[in-house]
């Protein structure tokens, strides 16, 4: 019958299903990772972005559809835009007034930053070659899904956006300063460095200052790590200072800042290591903290290491790992409530020979020597497991109050080969970057009071999609933890957990087959 | 005339008796029965209509023919399942009245064959509709609304209009000559084909599909109103009531109810008191794309031209002196259109609209046991539902665009964390007066609440209360299963 033709294109059609909490788009052709993902406004989610292909218009281009919706899933308005067939988002931000959305035209290996007002009219555009090999890198692999680790566009408060970037054909850092209109205000590269590559992240944003934090290396090669913070007026640019992440005899790796507006000062914070040797081999010693005056001079410290001040709360040796498990742990958040007191946020790991990699090493060398043709095995025989959720609870003044552990399932990352000649805090970082930790986000309240931990239970090596278990670690406003579980009962090819507004989790998931996302909060109990 | 007047007094002095007072309705209510599968009879009637509609199709093509009649067999299909789903109330109150209306207007036409019935319709969309069969419904929400008699009346000699119009088959014909449009069909499958472009071409197509079914609809909804009004003016009706049915229409977006809850009142208890963070309430500013107001993408044309319309047919009367019936028969219909609205949101898992509009109500009659029960199951089911991650399925997120007193209620919920939904519930129910007590759909509530980790009362003593009183009670299978504290 042609009424079951007619409706069959109909099917077809993309069409939005609004409900109460939740949305269901069909016609999606492809989903990324970063086709929807929280738009965030003074660290608070404020809205969602969807991205997506509704259908080529010629041979070179592609019609897409951006949508964006609210912090409550109801949409506040889609517009439609045609670029090359290669195009994708990559970062999203609302700075109270206007939004922006950078995309990389993976072809024309070029960025585009676009803006648009409340009403998705669009306010500005800037295009932008990525001549950077590294810079490439970067943007492909956070177009293929990889997680940046930070944001390109950092929102100031109705003014405009920061956007952290790579030099052209250099791998310096270039951090400029847009207004709503995509103006730039200011601009601060990277000049003469001695240095490879020199990276920079934001650190912190106020209304006066912005801090950034510089990562250096001398060759792309090294395995020597240093860390500079960069501060500068949001007004003009002008540099209040910047210095070297070092006190005394030591490094601090991994780093944290905030301004405090009460004393005026700036307030550093990482896992520091002996100067002596490289990052990327070192053992960390411990937490420091280092205050720093307007001048960027080091006025205050406090060391907590893990031989002494850990060991008093938790048992752990001297080299920051769990005794009897003899785990590594990563950190991936650093929370500071409203109360003063600090939570680090972390993963304990371990590097360990992997059985199924020797096994594959074995059967490859074994058939070399059938043979006579050595092809070697892609699988590495080591792997990286992944055990419980860490929380560091610090007191106001910086010593360490308590540690808590939240067990969770072990999860395996498999490495790839020549894995086993890394040391563990480069492998731990490897498997940050492709996704390998349980960790998915926090989330600090808006009044800063309390905080929740989401991470995903799932044995990778089992291989079980559908048993899936979203766990939520909630700091409650009583000043105790506790933990909640969604179980994510799915069917769907991919699903994606992202930030949500306070108390909530978005779930995004993907069905290829009928190309359908389906996108629904959910409320955390607590 | 008198006769006739007579007859209708008697109807509604019938009627009036089937109806609890107002003092009854300050205590308790006691719900519509819930009509979960369609009688022997009336599916009988709607077949035999049904074959009736099928004989009479006769199209040049036999392709037409058919398809014309799956399509009435498929309105047939989809009328049992809108009965078997629950929407229907077939009752000793509601279906009289309406009938009782109904007929009034069939003797005012004596040229029409009263071959019609009316249902009212769990639904908390004010609407009313004609299937095209001969059953007519008319929602809850549309009833809540009227102001008398007279408006309803009107309401229905519209839907009777489409009926004895026949715009339900017309309709069906058109999206039959769509079906076989031979220029649609080109124009669909070259956007099918085409390599770019497709979701826009078919998009297009599509929006010309809907402007043209939409433009028809737009049309009956004039010849219903036009010809619905000649069968108005010819029953004892004020004709101006027409007039104010549009003014009603026009303002369906506009609440009912616009007072607050006042939450405080409720939901403050001297074991559990309420923490004012929970009423704080900020409208959110955020810019929502407005919704395609087009007027040619309306199934229905605009209030204000549809009673530009009608006025012009009512200075065409001839002066009379209009008989306005008594209203009282009309104003229970429309108190129990509220509660029933109530009990429909609660049988259809909207627990936070029915919640909501319980509240709402319990301003009206804070005495009302049968709201205290509601609001006590209301509560226990969200309870319920946020333990296991679904709240989202039962209560909506605040919006701005919904009316001012319904954001901020969902706020307010939304606030709560678990245990302290399981709080209220339990101390709302615990701290309700003793009168209530002896009433069965309380004890139930009561009951649901105690089995609640935060609760002082021991269940299987409320539900021993509960059997003692009633013995034969319609919750004695849930309450036998094993109490476990959710």
């Amino acid at each position: 019958m042609q009424l079951k033709s007619i409706l069959a294109v109909i099917l077809v059609m993309a069409c939005v299903a609004a409900g109460a909490q939740n949305i269901s788009k069909t016609g999606i052709v492809q989903m990324r990772l970063k086709s929807s993902g929280p738009i965030l406004s003074k660290d608070q989610v404020k809205g969602y972005y969807f991205f997506y292909n509704l259908e080529k218009v010629d041979r070179k281009n592609n019609n897409y559809m951006l949508s964006v919706y609210d912090e409550n899933l109801r949409e506040i308005n889609s517009t439609k835009i045609i670029r090359s067939t290669n195009f994708a988002l990559v970062d999203g931000a609302f700075n109270g007034e206007v939004f922006a959305f950078l995309f990389y035209d993976i072809k024309n290996k070029a960025t585009e930053m676009i803006t648009y007002d409340a009403t998705l009219k669009q306010v500005g555009s800037s295009i932008k070659p990525v001549t950077s090999k590294n810079g490439q890198m970067i943007f492909m692999g956070v177009a293929n899904g990889a997680d940046a680790g930070h944001a390109f566009l950092v929102p100031v408060e109705k003014q405009g956006f920061l956007y952290y970037t790579l030099q052209d054909k250099k791998s310096w850092y270039d951090i400029t300063y847009f207004d709503n209109a995509l103006n730039k205000k200011w601009n601060k590269k990277a000049v003469g460095s001695s240095y490879a590559l020199e990276m920079a992240t934001e650190g912190f944003q106020t209304d006066t200052y912005v801090g950034s934090l510089i990562t250096q290396k001398k060759s792309l090669s090294s395995k020597d790590l240093e860390v500079d913070l960069l501060v500068q007026r949001v007004d003009d640019g002008s540099v209040v200072f910047q210095v070297p992440m070092e006190s005394g005899p030591y490094n601090v790796s991994f780093s944290d800042v905030f301004f405090d507006s009460t004393k005026q000062n700036f307030v550093v914070f990482g896992d520091y290591y002996d100067k002596k040797q490289k990052e990327m081999k070192a053992q960390s010693l411990g937490f420091i903290y280092l205050t720093l005056d307007l001048n960027g001079k080091i006025v205050g410290e406090k060391r907590n290491s893990w031989a002494e001040d850990f060991s008093r709360v938790t048992p752990m040796n001297e080299k920051g790992k769990f005794e009897g498990s003899n785990t590594n742990v990563l950190v991936h958040d650093i929370i500071r409530t409203s109360d003063g007191q600090i939570f680090v946020v972390g993963e304990q790991y371990k590097k360990v020979a992997s059985g199924a990699g020797i096994a594959s090493q074995i059967l490859s060398v074994a058939a070399g020597a059938a043979t006579g043709y050595y092809g070697g095995s892609n699988a590495s025989s080591s792997q990286l497991n992944i055990y419980s959720l860490v929380i560091f609870q610090f007191n106001p003044d910086y010593s360490i109050a308590k540690v808590h552990v939240f067990e969770k399932d072990k999860n395996v990352v498999m490495l790839p080969a020549g894995a086993t000649y890394s040391s563990s805090k480069m492998l731990s970082y490897y498997a940050k970057a492709i996704g390998g930790f349980d960790f998915v986000f926090s989330q600090l309240s808006e009044d800063h009071s309390t905080f929740s931990v989401a991470y995903i239970n799932y044995d990778r090596e089992k291989g079980s999609p559908s048993g899936n278990l979203l766990g939520l670690v909630v700091y409650t406003p009583e000043k105790v933890f506790s933990v909640d579980k969604m179980k994510l009962n799915r069917k769907s090819t991919d699903y994606f957990v992202h930030r949500a507004k306070e108390g909530y989790v978005l779930i995004t998931e993907y069905f290829r087959k009928e190309k359908r996302v389906d996108t629904r909060l959910e409320k955390i109990n607590f | 005339m008198i006769l006739k007047l007579l007859r209708s007094v008697g109807i509604s002095l019938l009627l009036f008796s089937c109806f609890p007072g107002w003092s009854q309705i300050q205590k308790n209510y006691s719900p519509a029965p819930i009509l979960d599968t369609i009688s022997a009879d009336m599916r009988a009637k709607l077949m035999q209509k049904l074959e009736k509609d099928k004989a009479r199709i006769n199209e040049p093509k036999a392709q037409v023919n058919t398809f014309l009649k799956t399509l009435l067999e498929k309105r047939y299909d989809y009328l049992i399942k809108t009965v078997n789903d629950d929407n229907f109330i077939n009752d000793p109150l509601f279906t009289p009245y309406l009938q009782s209306v109904l007929d009034k207007i069939y003797r005012a036409n004596p040229g029409l064959q009263a071959e019609t019935q009316v249902f009212a319709l769990r639904s908390a969309v004010p609407n009313a509709m004609s299937f095209g069969d001969g059953t007519l419904g008319f929602t809850l929400s549309l009833i809540a609304r009227l102001e008398n008699e007279d408006q309803l009346a009107f309401v229905l000699c519209h839907e009777v209009a489409h009926y004895h119009s026949e715009h339900s088959i017309t309709d069906l014909k058109e999206l039959a000559r769509v079906n076989y449009d031979k220029e649609l069909k080109q124009k669909i499958e070259a956007a099918r084909r085409s390599q770019y472009g497709q979701y826009t071409k078919l998009t297009e197509v599509f929006k010309g599909m809907g402007l043209s079914l939409n433009r028809h609809s737009r049309i009956h909804e004039f010849e219903a109103d036009s010809l619905g009004f000649v069968y108005f003016a010819n029953t004892d009706y004020d004709p101006r009531a027409a007039i104010r049915v549009m003014e009603i229409l026009d303002s369906v977006k506009i609440p009912l109810h616009q007072n607050q809850i006042d939450l405080k009142k409720h939901f403050d208890f001297k074991d559990y008191p309420l923490k004012s963070a929970w009423l704080t309430y900020t409208k959110s500013t955020t810019w929502h794309s407005p919704e395609e107001e087009a007027d040619s993408l309306r199934t229905h044309p605009d209030c204000k031209k549809r009673a530009v319309a009608l006025e012009r047919q009512i200075l065409r009367l001839p002066p009379r002196t209009s008989l306005q019936t008594a209203n009282d028969v009309f104003s229970n219909v429309r108190t129990q259109s509220e509660f029933e609205i109530i009990e429909s949101e609660y049988h259809f898992k909207h627990y936070g609209a029915a919640l909501f509009r319980a509240l709402l109500l319990s301003e009206t009659y804070p005495d009302n046991i049968y709201l205290q029960a509601i609001i006590g199951k209301c509560l226990y089911k969200l309870f319920i539902y946020q333990r296991n991650h679904e709240l989202g399925k039962v209560l909506e997120l605040p919006d701005p665009r919904f009316p001012d007193n319904y954001d901020r209620f969902l706020t307010f919920m939304q606030k709560l964390r678990l245990m302290e939904i399981a709080s209220i519930a339990y101390n709302y129910m615990a701290t309700r007066p003793v009168a209530s007590y002896e009433d069965e759909e309380f004890l139930y509530a009561l009951w649901l609440c105690s089995t609640l980790q935060v609760s002082k009362l021991d269940p299987d003593k409320v539900k021993e209360a509960y059997l003692q009183k009633f013995p034969d009670g319609i919750y004695r299978k849930q309450m036998s299963q094993k109490t476990i504290k959710p």
